[in-house]
């Protein structure tokens, strides 16, 4: 592996999409940063706009007010990108199916890298979704010429 | 001849590689002050490195021109800095009245930044770039005064004169305490540490000026602002904490460990303070500082040159 696509795994970005979700994820999404799981020794880093971004974390079911936002705010994340869906709701709507507000789950709206599935899931799980995530990045790199 | 180009090629090197060593400095202190773990050293070098790979984005509204070209203005204006700004030595490509040349070039890069932030049409850039010239145009006045009070008490403009004073005379700091103490409290604002990161606000308006902002021309802004923060050290070791030995090597490291000195007590008022509002900024520029640089220039005036 050469330096570029070690860089690429070293240093994730991450923006965060709450795609109607309750809350539950994104506040272990918000316990990763703490001193106890501190993602920061990976190089993780929550930034505030997606064209910061590497990863895009989605949680919740998709629900129609989220639905072009979710599409614009994949298509704004510069290449190479991955997704991550955190939670059952993203992965497969879970308690959600069957609602008349859903175009979800997530994949029927962008390609989805990685699902972790829990109600929440716990912050180990977290973090070791974003690092599988992570190393699909260097083979998502446009090959020849700077991306 | 040959000495002047090896320095003129290893110093803005030199330059980057410590500024970044000083950001990483930035992010791990604070993780410890938090009780967190914190970056490995090479963390900068990869963000870089991976910016560098990533896809250019241009917005629909942006002045695409301006958009494409400011970040490497700026970049190009932190490393004519570094050719200026004595780092433990006297800068190679000094001359008669450089010190207003670096105070130009200081400001070139708040006003690229800014810009920067005009050019890409986003609100939250607009809002953060207008924050940056508000805080500019109030710490300005009290760097200026003070720069100007040195070059009262050394006759000179010169950065290579005032180095040459203060081997001869001793430090600056202990005849201008005032000034010194005026020119440190301009640092923060100057590179938007807390209390005054008020144009990057992540909190209210996202990334400030480098909101739309991806891959490499982010890579420069980010190296630009990096590098402002050791430039402007370096400057306030060079015109107020200059001591010379005769030995080059134990110049440049006695200039590193004053200005890491430096740094580090500003990496911890970044860490336990809270963001102010720019209001409260620009009358604790304009009331409290410069009046400490006016009283240096005023003592001064009547203690030295009189």
């Amino acid at each position: 592996m050469n330096f570029l696509d070690r860089a690429l795994i070293k240093s994730p970005w991450v923006f965060h999409f709450n795609a109607g979700s309750c809350n539950g994820c994104d506040i272990e999404i918000l316990s990763v940063l703490t001193p106890k799981y501190d993602v920061e020794r990976f190089g993780i880093r929550l930034v505030g706009t997606p064209k910061h971004a590497d990863v895009l974390l989605v949680t919740g079911p998709v629900n129609m007010k989220a639905y072009d936002r979710l599409k614009i705010i994949y298509e704004q994340i510069p290449d190479p990108k991955a997704v991550v869906v955190i939670g059952t709701c993203g992965s497969s709507k879970g308690i959600f199916d069957g609602s008349y507000a859903l175009t979800g789950p997530v994949e029927n709206v962008i390609p989805v890298d990685v699902y972790i599935p829990g109600c929440p899931p716990r912050p180990e799980a977290i973090i070791s979704g974003i690092y599988k995530a992570v190393q699909k990045l260097p083979s998502k790199k446009k090959r020849g010429g700077t991306a | 001849m040959i000495v002047e180009l090896a320095e003129i090629i290893l110093i803005p090197i030199y330059v980057i590689l410590i500024s970044i060593m000083f950001q990483w400095l930035r992010r791990k202190l604070k993780a410890r002050l938090q009780w967190r773990k914190g970056p490995p050293w090479y963390q900068i070098f990869m963000d870089m490195a991976k910016l560098y790979q990533k896809e250019d984005l241009i917005p629909k509204d942006a002045n695409s021109t301006l958009f494409k070209i400011l970040p490497l203005f700026g970049l190009a204006s932190a490393l004519a800095l570094t050719l200026f700004v004595p780092f433990g030595i006297i800068p190679p490509l000094s001359n008669s009245g450089d010190l207003i040349l670096i105070v130009y070039l200081l400001t070139a890069i708040t006003v690229v930044l800014s810009m920067a932030g005009f050019a890409s049409s986003n609100p939250y850039a607009i809002v953060g770039s207008r924050r940056m010239i508000i805080i500019g145009m109030s710490y300005e006045v009290p760097m200026i005064i003070s720069i100007v009070t040195v070059a009262m008490v050394t006759g000179s403009f010169s950065i290579g004169s005032i180095l040459d004073y203060q081997t001869k005379f001793g430090p600056l700091i202990l005849k201008l305490p005032l000034s010194f103490l005026a020119f440190l409290l301009v640092i923060p604002a100057e590179v938007f540490f807390n209390p005054f990161s008020i144009p990057f606000a992540e909190t209210e308006i996202v990334e400030g000026p480098f909101t739309e902002y991806t891959g490499k021309r982010l890579m420069y802004l980010e190296l630009t602002h990096y590098m402002e923060l050791f430039v402007l050290v370096s400057l306030l070791t060079g015109l107020f904490i200059y001591i010379h030995t005769p030995i080059t090597i134990i110049n440049i490291l006695l200039q590193l460990i004053i200005s890491t000195a430096i740094i580090l007590i500003f990496i911890v008022v970044d860490t336990v303070t809270a963001r102010i509002r720019v209001q409260e900024t620009v009358k604790f520029y304009w009331i409290i500082v410069t009046v400490i640089a006016l009283l240096g220039l005023i003592l001064t005036y009547f203690m030295e040159v009189l």
